[in-house]
């Protein structure tokens, strides 16, 4: 064991084509958490981490972007193909080659295999879903296989715990890994490479070329341009009915807790500045935050599902005929998904798109997708101005969560469609994206889905939240009033000079200084907005009441118009600086970010603004 | 003491949301510099990490080099004919 461990450490890297498992099979590798979905296009960046093989030798373990072969056509295949020929300037092609191919999709997988072995690396085949393949009726002759290609070949599971443990093996033997010959002629065409694969294929798993992956009947439903759009529409509508309906009893109890641990420090604690900065502070503003973690996790929950059944990608052929219509590449769609959660992996996974003008133009309206940061915002105003009442058997407040999601998502093509014909014009793609098979949603990728988005969470509201609402306890605390001063203390604060000072800006709109002050450190992070009115309402209120429910407060002293225009502030409301930094890096420019902010500026202040007047002029 | 705690409280917050928000090239630097100062492992490990190119900047993380933007080139589509077995 001392020898192997002696060795040094190996790098190597899962190269294969999208949605063959690779994502899967690193986190199995390594214990990470990446994302894992079944469609084309999760993972966009390399990723690397480490396992430790039995001998003790340690391998790290680089998991690429899916490529369907090294002459790349999208940014995510440049990165593959430059990790993989050692291209980057700050790393070293990886020591061996593990390549990730979908056993029930063998015709299609096994190119890029081919492709690989030209490199003349060491590399080993990991028959991924071999056990899908097996159920249903595939066989392949996995020596035969091996033989054919000169490599080893190793089934893996990648969803099930030890479905590693045939590649770990291999791993321990990777010194005696056969060392293909770097091929030295042309590099064949795609059609000579799919021949060779055909001849392959009939030797090993003849029934590969007949090997049904889809359901053509049910596809002809989800897939029906009327029936399709309705199935999803019904579908997305029946979500943002359970964020509502089910969350109330979890909801419920966090806010119990939130205020009983203000009871318990206002009973246990002499009055001073860090009970004020417990109480005022820290609960009112981080337990208003938190209080919304069941209605991100509910909808989370569906996304996931959505994500691992693979229907999602059928929903981007759906609305392909809408996103040309407006400009945007087919391919938008998934970034755009992705933008719900937030808009920097939305961002981000724009580098699935070929065209610079298409993957522009979706960067610049992927943060107008209602992110996960904006829904303790809405939650809160909705909570608060919309009644609890049912229309027909759907939850009003639903609804209105519903109408605001589609707000955004109407407010993002119609932009696309304005920058397409104005500024970033381009003709129209074709959208060309691989279907995968439907999956049940795997219970491990579920509640790994999950917990990631509740680490998220909470890891923000305990470090950049939690630090800005001391931050603006602070700043509401100090300077003390002066003496005989009658209002409250947070009007001679700095804040309250902030808030007065912003309030000339934000007046038209109907925004107060209290308003207008929870703006500034919601430019961080967007619900860092509901957790500032919590401290900011705090520290103007007498009793406790607002360390409580912040909810009661607002829909007492804010009219419905001011209400109805801080909804639609937040429909456009300029992204948070974390996804500036993001549209910098990805378009190489400060050009672009600043733009964006302008404009998301500008059409925030006028959504805002001709929703307050126009609800003024209904209810004078 | 509430005092005493109050502001070593409201210092460190202002000092992680500054550390947090400031522009990633400034960041770096940041830390680069004050690597050259002995600190604990811990710190050191973090000033490290954030003396990188590779920073984390959001909600999920992201560790990418800049891409330059592809050209404007649109992407033929060659269709093969399946050749007979």
């Amino acid at each position: 064991m001392s020898d192997v461990a002696a060795l040094p450490g190996l790098r190597i890297a899962l190269v294969g084509n999208p949605n063959c498992g690779k994502t899967a099979l690193f986190n199995l590798l390594t214990g990470a958490r990446q994302k894992v979905a079944n469609y084309a296009g999760v993972t966009v960046e390399r990723k690397v981490g480490t396992v430790t093989l039995k001998s003790g030798r340690s391998v790290s373990v680089i998991d690429l972007p899916g490529a369907y072969s090294l002459t790349p056509s999208t940014p995510d295949e440049t990165v593959t193909r430059d990790v993989v020929l050692g291209q980057r300037a700050d790393e070293a092609a990886p020591d061996a080659i593990v390549a990730v191919v979908d056993a029930t999709n063998l015709p299609m997988n096994l190119r890029l295999v081919l492709e690989l072995k030209r490199l003349g690396r060491p590399m080993v085949l990991s028959l991924n879903m071999a056990d899908v393949a097996r159920a249903r009726g595939l066989q392949i002759d996995v020596a035969r296989l091996s033989a054919e290609l000169g490599m080893p070949v190793v089934e893996t599971i990648a969803v099930q715990s030890h479905g590693h443990a045939a590649l770990l093996a291999q791993l321990e033997q990777q010194a005696s890994w056969p060392m293909a010959t770097a091929a030295a002629d042309a590099t064949p065409s795609p059609a000579q490479l799919q021949r060779e694969v055909r001849r392959i294929l009939a030797l090993v798993a003849p029934g590969a070329m007949q090997f049904k992956r889809f359901n053509h009947k049910l596809d002809a439903v989800v897939m029906h341009p009327v029936w399709g759009l309705a199935l999803l529409a019904v579908l997305l509508f029946l979500i943002f009915q359970a964020v509502f309906s089910w969350a109330n009893l979890p909801m419920d109890a966090i806010k119990e807790a939130v205020a009983a641990s203000g009871e318990w420090i206002n009973a246990h604690m002499a009055d001073g500045p860090l009970r004020s900065l417990l109480v005022d502070g820290v609960i009112a503003g981080v337990g208003g935050v938190i209080v919304f973690l069941p209605q991100i996790l509910i909808l989370f929950f569906f996304i996931l599902i959505l994500e691992d059944s693979g229907y999602l990608p059928r929903a981007a052929f759906l609305l392909d005929n809408v996103m040309g219509k407006v400009g945007l590449s087919g391919r938008a769609f998934i970034p755009l998904l992705s933008s719900f959660a937030c808009a920097i992996p939305g961002i981000m996974a724009t580098r699935t798109i070929p065209n610079w003008r298409d993957r522009l133009a979706t960067i610049m309206v992927a943060p107008l997708m209602t992110c996960s940061a904006r829904l303790p915002v809405y939650a809160l105003l909705i909570g608060a101005f919309v009644p609890v009442r049912n229309v027909g058997p759907f939850n009003l407040q639903g609804i209105t969560l519903f109408v605001l999601y589609v707000a955004g998502v109407v407010s993002a093509m119609g932009v696309a469609w304005l920058l397409k014909r104005v500024w970033i014009k381009s003709s129209y793609q074709p959208l060309m994206l691989e279907l995968p098979p439907y999956r049940w949603p795997n219970l491990r990728n579920l509640s790994i889905g999950l917990w990631e988005r509740a680490r998220i969470f909470i890891t923000r509201v305990g470090t950049i939240i939690f630090s800005l609402t001391v931050v603006l306890w602070f700043l509401s605390s100090y300077p003390a009033p002066p003496d005989g001063a009658t209002g409250p203390a947070i009007q001679y604060s700095l804040a309250g000079m902030l808030g007065n000072a912003l309030q000339v800006i934000f007046a038209p709109i109907g925004f107060n200084w209290q308003i207008s002050i929870a703006l500034v450190p919601g430019l961080a992070a967007r619900e860092v907005a509901v957790g500032a009115l919590g401290t900011v309402y705090a520290m103007s209120a007498t009793t406790g009441e607002v360390a409580d429910a912040l909810s009661p407060v607002i829909a007492a002293q804010w009219s419905l118009a001011t209400a109805f225009s801080l909804i639609a502030w937040y429909v456009f409301a300029p992204q948070c600086l974390s996804t500036l930094a993001v549209v910098k890096r990805e378009t190489n420019s400060w050009r672009y970010p600043l733009l964006m902010a302008a404009y998301m500026f500008a059409l925030a202040y006028a959504a805002s603004f001709i929703t307050y007047r126009t609800t003024l002029w209904f209810m004078h | 003491m509430q005092n005493l705690l109050v502001a070593l409280i409201v210092t460190a917050c202002t000092g992680y949301a500054v550390w947090i928000l400031i522009p990633g090239a400034l960041r770096r630097t940041a830390a680069r510099q004050a690597l050259k100062w002995p600190w604990p492992g811990a710190i050191a490990a973090r000033l490290q990490k954030a003396a990188k190119v590779s920073s984390g900047c959001g909600c999920d993380g992201c560790d990418a080099k800049p891409l330059k933007p592809a050209a404007d080139a649109a992407q033929p589509i060659r269709i093969h004919r399946q050749p007979k077995l």
